[in-house]
């Protein structure tokens, strides 16, 4: 997947930078967005967005997956690497989509509530130097940069807010040695599924 | 073999010793009895019980140690200088009926804050409470404790606030105190309890245990760490079994049916790998023979011939090998505790009255 760079007049998008701020849980860095795949419970896209870097060596993604400031997973991720699987830059965008996808879909009601806030507006990601994942501002209002998170946050919200398709269950992506811990990934599916059916427990006796 | 019985005895000899309605007491005549149903295997079957019983059989006696030893803990980390001033500002729930763990294990409780500390803790049950602890023995797959807890979590105590927020903002304390609990139904519960109330329930939870069933075998990375301490069948079984389990209906087979057969990667918990093969297929066996025996038109689909489990899990049963001397948990194999008049099968431990 190619992107190229864009500009966008910042009175005229939503922006997100600090998790604190409007728009905040755009961020990968949000607190409060736990994940579970596999039956292994992920505290935040960040954290499982960088695991999937490393399917082949469970040990660093366990490590990541256990750091519970998705900031620190980052860190601890950057500390390996040179064991990034080799596809990483082709692989990294659709893997980024589907760690949204199951963003939203195991945790619908708050990012879905979010993303209906944007309304139609274009989604950007500031940032201070990330011209990749976001944008920087060049100059007063001009921001310029690649903003892959904000696009592939504007596809979820075109795919399945404003279009409405069902993120009730996510597949995995079509992509060689998709692993997490050592085994492939499986469907993930939203807990209000999970709960309505009776998968995890039952609570009629 | 009476050697191996006899030692069996001594393990097992309190099971339900302070249940006046047993329907008999543990003896030699009666371990034997029970294995003998096993046929030729009956000996073998024997020596296996033996190898693992003493780690997971948790006598009256070793429950109420087990139980000093956490009041003096749970004093410790509160940071109470003695133990009237934590059970003053404690609160133990005593959400389960009658007949279930909990009132028992409080009973207990309560008999070692009277004898060994003068402390009759209903006396201050009224008394505003900083910190909270539930007990219980087993946690099987998660769903008596989750929904107690979410029970107490989304009611207000002081009328204007859900309880979940003051754990969340820490100026009150949850905990959990467990003989053992199961690793997968434990994951599965502090999910849902993350997911019905706040990611932040995971940290703030705090949870004493004495025993860890590790049966959570989803991803191979964990799976390679888990001891499966528990019975959980390889996937080389004889076609009636595999019919059996392509037979259930239940809905859910992400979780796994079988263990890979190259775990365990060390046996810590049977003698070897072999016997743990041999004992899991005589288990699951026999359990598929009784349940054949069932003649109702809508069996009650929780029920497995590894144990009770999940309706929707489309496995063998949880296959839990941990007993208490209270009542024997009716997620072990059926082998242990099927009694059912007509079914000629005398169970190793009899089953009291769970209410249902």
């Amino acid at each position: 997947m190619k992107i190229t760079e864009r500009t966008y007049n910042k009175n005229e998008v939503v922006f997100f930078k600090s998790t604190k701020a409007n728009f905040g849980g755009l961020s990968n860095m949000a607190p409060g967005y736990s994940l579970r795949v596999n039956d292994i419970i992920i505290p935040s896209a960040e954290a499982l967005y960088q695991a999937c870097r490393f399917p082949l060596f469970p040990a660093i993604q366990q490590e990541i997956i256990e750091q519970n400031s998705p900031m620190t997973a980052k860190m601890k991720s950057r500390k390996y690497l040179q064991y990034t699987r080799q596809d990483w830059e082709e692989v990294k965008y659709s893997i980024m989509y589907w760690v949204l996808k199951v963003k939203l879909s195991q945790n619908f009601d708050e990012f879905s509530k979010i993303l209906i806030n944007t309304n139609s507006k274009a989604i950007v990601e500031l940032s201070d130097k990330d011209k990749d994942w976001a944008a920087v501002e060049v100059e007063k209002n001009l921001l310029v940069g690649k903003n892959a998170l904000g696009r592939l946050l504007m596809q979820l919200r075109e795919e399945y807010i404003h279009n409405d398709n069902c993120v009730e269950c996510v597949q995995p992506i079509d992509i060689f040695g998709f692993l997490l811990y050592g085994s492939e990934i499986e469907t993930v599916c939203s807990p209000a599924t999970e709960f309505e059916n009776n998968l995890l427990f039952d609570l009629v006796q | 073999m009476k050697e191996i019985v006899e030692k069996i005895y001594e393990i097992i000899k309190d099971y339900q010793c302070d249940y006046p309605d047993r329907k008999f007491e543990i003896t030699v005549e009666h371990i034997i009895n029970w294995a003998n149903q096993f046929g030729d295997d009956a000996e073998f079957v024997l020596s296996e019980l033996l190898y693992f019983l003493p780690e997971v059989y948790i006598s009256k006696e070793k429950a109420k140690d087990l139980l000093r030893t956490r009041l003096l803990e749970i004093q410790k980390f509160y940071g109470y200088k003695t133990m009237n001033e934590m059970v003053v500002n404690t609160h133990f729930f005593d959400t389960q009926q009658n007949y279930k763990s909990q009132s028992e294990l409080l009973v207990l409780i309560d008999d070692i804050l009277q004898r060994e500390y003068m402390i009759n803790y209903k006396d201050s049950i009224d008394n505003p409470k900083a910190n909270y602890i539930y007990f219980d023995d087993i946690l099987a797959t998660g769903g008596t404790v989750f929904r107690d807890l979410s029970n107490w979590l989304e009611s207000k105590d002081d009328g204007v606030s859900e309880n979940y927020k003051a754990i969340i903002n820490k100026t009150k304390t949850l905990a959990i105190s467990l003989f053992c609990y199961h690793s997968f139904g434990y994951s599965n519960m502090e999910w849902r309890l993350m997911k019905q109330f706040d990611d932040k329930i995971k940290k703030t939870l705090i949870v004493g245990k004495d025993y860890v069933v590790e049966n959570h075998i989803k991803t191979k990375w964990i799976a390679e760490n888990q001891k499966l301490n528990c019975v959980y069948p390889i996937e080389e079984q004889s076609q009636k079994t595999l019919e059996y389990l392509a037979g259930l209906e239940a809905e859910n087979d992400s979780v796994p049916a079988f263990r890979p057969s190259n775990l365990p990667k060390t046996e810590t918990f049977f003698s070897s790998p072999e016997n743990r093969i041999k004992l899991e297929k005589i288990f699951l066996e026999k359990g598929i023979e009784l349940l054949r025996k069932v003649q109702k038109d809508d069996p009650d689909r929780r029920k497995r011939p590894l144990g009770d489990t999940v309706r929707s899990h489309k496995t063998f049963g949880t296959g839990t090998l941990f007993f208490t001397w209270r009542n024997i948990s009716n997620t072990c194999p059926l082998v242990f505790w099927w009694d059912v008049s007509g079914h000629n099968w005398t169970p190793l431990f009899c089953v009291k009255n769970r209410g249902q």
